[in-house]
């Protein structure tokens, strides 16, 4: 069994066909940059040949999904586990209507580094399509096998949602199986609160020194999707322009913060960032606590009520 | 930039003994904002205000600071001078340094210098205040009272006493609640329905109270002084109107199912009035067990009744009323004992509840008034009273004290003395507990009669022939005991009813743990809830007798009657505000919102592709209370609380740290 | 950087106005004695404080921060004090993640008539900040 583009395609054909969605939206090719795919809608089923779906797929789409919906637009959209709790975050967060979307489920095996693949082995991106093994991708007919191990991207390596959740739909495509490469998501978060307390504040202040504060981490992210953020605002001043370590470290503390409880670890905003800033190890601590601390099972999965706008009676008091 | 002035108060010696006032006010000058300061040995006395006043005009002050004593002792002192100085009594700040500064510390540099950052703190934040109104709201004249027992008779005829117009809506067929249903009353012995039926018949005729009985209310909405209230009217299948109440139909009515007044241990027919007294005297068909609505066929009421009010075909209706008060009496329910099965209650009929005696005693009871066992339908030589009984138990039951079944207990005690003087009563306790006027007396009453007190819990009880056999254990002698007796009474606790999580929810209040409902202050706000407007009475609120009920109800009425006497009323202005600009339409401020207060509500915003609606939260300002708990749940930083907004408690901050 | 001589810690505390500022007042009219370190922001509610609030106060010279409300349970707002506890336990945990020490944040209950209380909170608090020194981490001047 192929990784069946052909099914992908002749579903999201018959959606548009149907009427049931306006558009959908999955990934294309760049015509210029090989090992790149861009996110890309399609409105007439003519057009669902310039769709694509193989290993190379990078970008989440919830983000996307959230400004396409807000006029109004019927969206299908091609939905990883990862895009599926992003739009799912948007739904709960009331900023995607539920009957806007049509969440097409794509089990998936994993997305590989394009950049290292093509320094590495540029013939890869001659196939014509791709099969899943498991721990390889495998190029047909060119039969080229690219380890998972070496070339898997950074944000698939944690991910435990290959299995796409409260989908509409989902195709009977290869992928989705278990992840080997998660083993334990809180690793990092571990090994980070282990270390004695001036050496992590070095750690981050290391990270603070390169932080451009761009604001991708931001833009790509799902559950950063306010109408306003409050970072922006000059009248309450939450965050100085000038750009310092102590500011800095007011920036991630908000973010983190601000996204506690409610990240669905789709890992974009690491991807997203320019100097490579370990803003996931800031969100899963938050997971992290919310496990620990409040109970929260799979806190990545969003649900209608978030832990911080929750209380137990028995929440534990440890400030003593 | 805003012109403030700040006034340093002495306090006699009590800040200018410790705080260097000349170094503080030195430092105060030189305050951003800051064109005026001055120190007064008392500010808060009138040449005090008038020198505020003084300077205000004199110096074009916009702004004022008040560095004296905590605003918890006069906060509304200066807010009122303001307000006669022609400024909004919101552009005040002040600062404590008196309890918080010259009354805690000693040394004059250390207080000093405390007293130069509270000052500060208060200049940055009076700075950024903006002049606030507190709003109107108009008020509906008209009260709704749910639950149709002692409380709520008593706080429907309070109310409609005042001239305002009441809607009582109970759910069973008729008023009287559990009061209704009790033989005699402690300590006077006086017979309930006695008390009860006048008070019943006057609801029922008098002209400012509309009487909706078997009735439910369905949906609350709307806030202090504007509820808008949904009351389901259930099918009777009688028709009010016509009903003459002649009884005719009850005798005729073939069906016999237990009837619900007496606890099972009567029965009634399928249209009946609970109890003889009922008001309204009007029967009800009970649909489950009626023979025309179960196989279609009988008709046999519709036949009997002369008057033509039997009307098979009515259907639920819905009736939607305005009231600007709530007053919530729904009262109690007993606790079910077969959590004790130890007790037999299950078991044998001849261990009853508290509750089921009083039918057992009362003379409209299914016996007539005679004590005779359940079981065997013969005089009781032994009766045993078991206290506490899912009171004071958190394994079990609940952890509350019941606070009424030590006086039932005494005066079944004494009526079963009085009927059967030579039955024999035993009464097993934890504590006795009698406070309250002639309580202990009318308790020692009943130990003077005979009755036999004993401490110590009930380990078992067991039928044994006809008879029960009980196993104890006198704790204050520490022996066993082991007696015979004919009938067990278990003083059940006052619980909940089982709804009352549901109705809390509909009217948008507090249940505590247990399920009863949540007063505002346990000691200064006892029948206020925190939802302004709706107020409480009765057992619903925790156990009470009957004395505490209607006490708490008059004073429910009265609150009632106080807020619906004004045409319109004024809100606190510190409440939440929305920057609709920045609003996401999330609504997670909504969900952290212990009054209800905010909503949500489309407005069409203007973009660079056009027109179009959005989402915004909107706040009402009546139901606010200003606590800010939505200011943080909100990210965008779109709702904020006026008098403590964002950007001047970060203004604060920056001051203290400066 | 070394610790400046005469050094004092200051204590920023956000004080619910129901319960713990009133607290506070009773602990003036009782007269009972604390350290002058502390500096009171009255607020209606615990649940007012906006965690952003405290790592402010830590970035703009304060050396801890206390954030005070009503008992839980007793909360004038009845929820209030339970949504700053769960917001404020992680801000506590996250602070000290990123390498400032969590002692820095404390969330205490002080009801009105516990003047003895408070006052003891702060001299326990000013004794801990005593130790750790000043917040070092978020004051350097300029870019880093």
């Amino acid at each position: 069994m192929s990784w069946a583009l052909p099914a992908v395609d002749a579903l999201a054909a018959r959606l548009l066909e149907d009427r049931l969605v306006d558009a959908v939206l999955g990934w294309a090719r760049d015509p210029d940059l090989p090992w790149q795919r861009y996110p890309h809608r399609v409105d007439e089923p003519s057009r669902v040949g310039e769709l694509v779906w193989d290993p190379f797929c990078a970008p989440g789409l919830a983000k996307l999904v959230f400004r396409m919906t807000e006029g109004g637009l019927k969206l299908g959209v091609l939905a990883r586990g990862c895009d599926a709790l992003g739009v799912w975050r948007l739904i709960h967060d009331r900023r995607i209507a539920r009957e806007n979307v049509y969440l097409l489920g794509l089990p998936c095996p994993g997305m590989a580094d394009g950049v290292r693949v093509w320094e590495e082995c540029p013939e890869a991106f001659d196939a014509a399509g791709w099969e899943d093994h498991g721990s390889h991708w495998v190029a047909v007919p060119t039969g080229i096998r690219l380890p998972k191990e070496r070339f898997l991207l950074d944000k698939c390596l944690q991910c435990q949602v290959r299995w796409p959740r409260q989908c509409d739909e989902v195709l009977a495509v290869q992928g989705g199986s278990w992840n080997p490469f998660c083993e334990d998501r809180y690793r990092q978060v571990r090994q980070l609160e282990e270390l004695p307390l001036p050496q992590r504040f070095d750690f981050w202040r290391g990270w603070f020194e390169r932080c451009l504060r761009c604001f991708a981490c931001r833009q790509v992210c799902p559950a950063c999707n306010c109408e306003s953020c409050s970072l922006d605002q000059f009248e309450p001043n939450w965050l100085e322009r000038e750009v310092g370590v102590a500011t800095q470290f007011i920036f991630h503390f908000t973010r983190a913060l601000h996204v506690a409880g409610r990240c669905v670890d789709c890992g974009e905003c690491q991807r997203a960032c320019p100097v490579g800033f370990p803003l996931g190890a800031l969100n899963r601590k938050m997971m992290k606590d919310m496990e620990d601390l409040f109970g929260v099972r799979e806190p990545f999965v969003p649900q209608e009520s978030e832990p911080l706008g929750e209380f137990a009676l028995d929440d534990p008091d440890e400030f003593r | 930039m805003k012109r403030v002035g700040v006034f340093l108060c002495w306090c006699g010696s009590n800040i200018a003994g410790v705080v260097d006032m000349d170094r503080l006010q030195a430092e105060v000058e030189r305050m951003p904002g800051v064109v005026h300061v001055e120190q007064n040995k008392y500010t808060c006395s009138d040449p005090g205000q008038e020198s505020i006043r003084r300077a205000i005009r004199e110096h074009r002050l916009q702004r004022v600071v008040v560095a004296a004593c905590s605003p918890r002792m006069h906060e509304r002192t200066f807010r009122a001078m303001m307000r006669t100085a022609g400024l909004n009594p919101y552009l005040l700040e002040m600062a404590n340094l008196r309890e918080h500064c010259s009354w805690v510390h000693r040394d004059i540099d250390e207080a000093t210098a405390k007293a130069v950052d509270l000052v500060r703190r208060a200049v940055f934040k009076v700075r950024l205040a903006r002049p606030l109104q507190s709003g109107k709201v108009p008020i509906t004249r008209r009260a709704l009272v749910l639950g149709g027992g002692i409380a709520g008779i008593q706080a429907a005829l309070d109310l409609a006493d005042f001239g305002i117009p009441v809607v009582l809506v109970e759910s069973s067929p008729s008023l009287g609640g559990r009061m209704a249903q009790l033989d005699k009353t402690f300590p006077t012995l006086d017979c309930s329905s006695c008390i009860l039926t006048p008070k019943m018949v006057e609801v029922a005729t008098h002209p400012s109270i509309r009487l909706l009985t078997y009735s439910e209310v369905e949906s609350v909405e709307g806030y202090v002084g504007n509820f808008k209230v949904l009351v389901r009217r259930k099918a009777r299948s009688v028709d009010e109107q016509r009903c003459t109440g002649c009884g005719e139909c009850l005798s005729k009515c073939p069906a016999k199912v237990p009837s619900e007044f007496d606890l099972g241990l009567g029965t009634r027919g399928a249209i009946y009035v609970p109890f003889p007294q009922a008001v309204p005297n009007v029967p009800v068909i009970d649909r489950q067990s009626c023979l025309y609505f179960t196989r279609g066929r009988c008709r046999i009421c519709q036949r009997a009744c002369p008057a033509g009010a039997i009307d098979y075909q009515q259907e639920d209706r819905l009736e939607s009323y305005e009231v600007g008060a709530i007053v919530v009496a729904t009262g109690y329910d007993q606790f079910d004992p077969a959590a004790y099965g130890e007790y037999a209650y299950r078991a044998s009929p001849n261990v009853i509840t508290g509750l089921e005696f009083e039918r057992l005693v009362s003379s409209t009871g299914p016996t007539g008034g005679r004590i005779l066992t359940p079981g065997g339908g013969r005089e009781p030589q032994r009766v045993v009273f078991i206290k506490c009984v899912g009171s004071r138990d958190e394994q079990r039951g609940a952890s509350y004290c019941s606070k009424t079944c030590c006086m039932y207990v005494a005066k079944q005690a004494i009526l079963l003395k009085e009927k059967l003087p030579r039955c024999e009563v035993y009464v097993f306790y934890m504590d006795v507990r009698a406070a309250g006027k002639d309580y202990e007396e009318f308790y020692l009453r009943a130990r003077e009669m005979g009755v036999q007190y004993v401490r110590g819990r009930v380990a078992r009880v067991f039928p044994h022939g006809d008879r029960l056999r009980i196993r104890a254990e006198d704790t204050l002698i520490g022996r066993r005991l082991e007696l015979e007796a004919d009938l067990v009474v278990l003083a059940s606790a006052m619980v909940p009813r089982p709804d009352a999580r549901q109705v809390a929810r509909k009217l948008g209040i507090a249940a505590n743990q247990h399920g009863f409902f949540s007063e505002a202050h346990p000691k200064l706000r006892p029948v206020e809830t925190h939802t302004a407007g709706i107020f409480l009475a009765g057992a619903a609120q925790g156990p009470k007798d009957i004395p505490d009920s209607v006490a708490q109800a008059g004073a429910a009425a009265s609150k009632a009657a106080a807020l619906l006497s004004r045409q319109e009323m004024e809100t606190e202005p510190v409440v939440a505000e929305v920057n609709e600009h920045w609003c996401s339409g999330c609504l997670r401020c909504a969900r952290v919102c212990p009054y209800n207060a905010i909503s949500e509500r489309e407005i069409r915003v203007r973009t660079a592709a056009g027109v179009r609606t959005k989402t915004v939260a909107t706040v009402n300002p009546g139901l606010c209370q200003g606590c800010g708990a939505c200011a943080v749940a909100c990210r965008d930083g779109a709702m904020n609380l006026a008098g403590f907004a964002d950007q001047q408690v970060l203004a604060e901050v920056d001051a203290l740290c400066l | 950087m070394s610790v400046r001589e005469g050094w004092r810690p200051k204590i920023v505390a956000f004080c619910c106005n129901w319960c713990s500022y009133a607290g506070a007042d009773l602990a003036g009219t009782s007269r009972i004695p604390y350290p002058a370190s502390v500096r009171i922001i009255r607020v209606p509610c615990s649940g007012r404080v906006n965690p952003v609030f405290v790592v402010r106060a830590l970035q703009r010279g304060a050396d801890g921060v206390l954030v005070a409300g009503c008992h839980p349970g007793d909360c004038h707002y009845s929820t209030g004090n339970l949504y700053a506890r769960r917001r404020l336990l992680v801000t506590r945990r996250l602070l000290a993640y990123m390498g400032i020490e969590p002692e820095r944040l404390r969330l205490c209950w002080v009801s009105a008539s516990e003047g003895e209380r408070f006052a003891k909170v702060i001299e326990e608090m000013t004794a801990v900040l005593e130790k750790l020194g000043p917040v070092q981490q978020l004051r350097e001047e300029g870019p880093p």
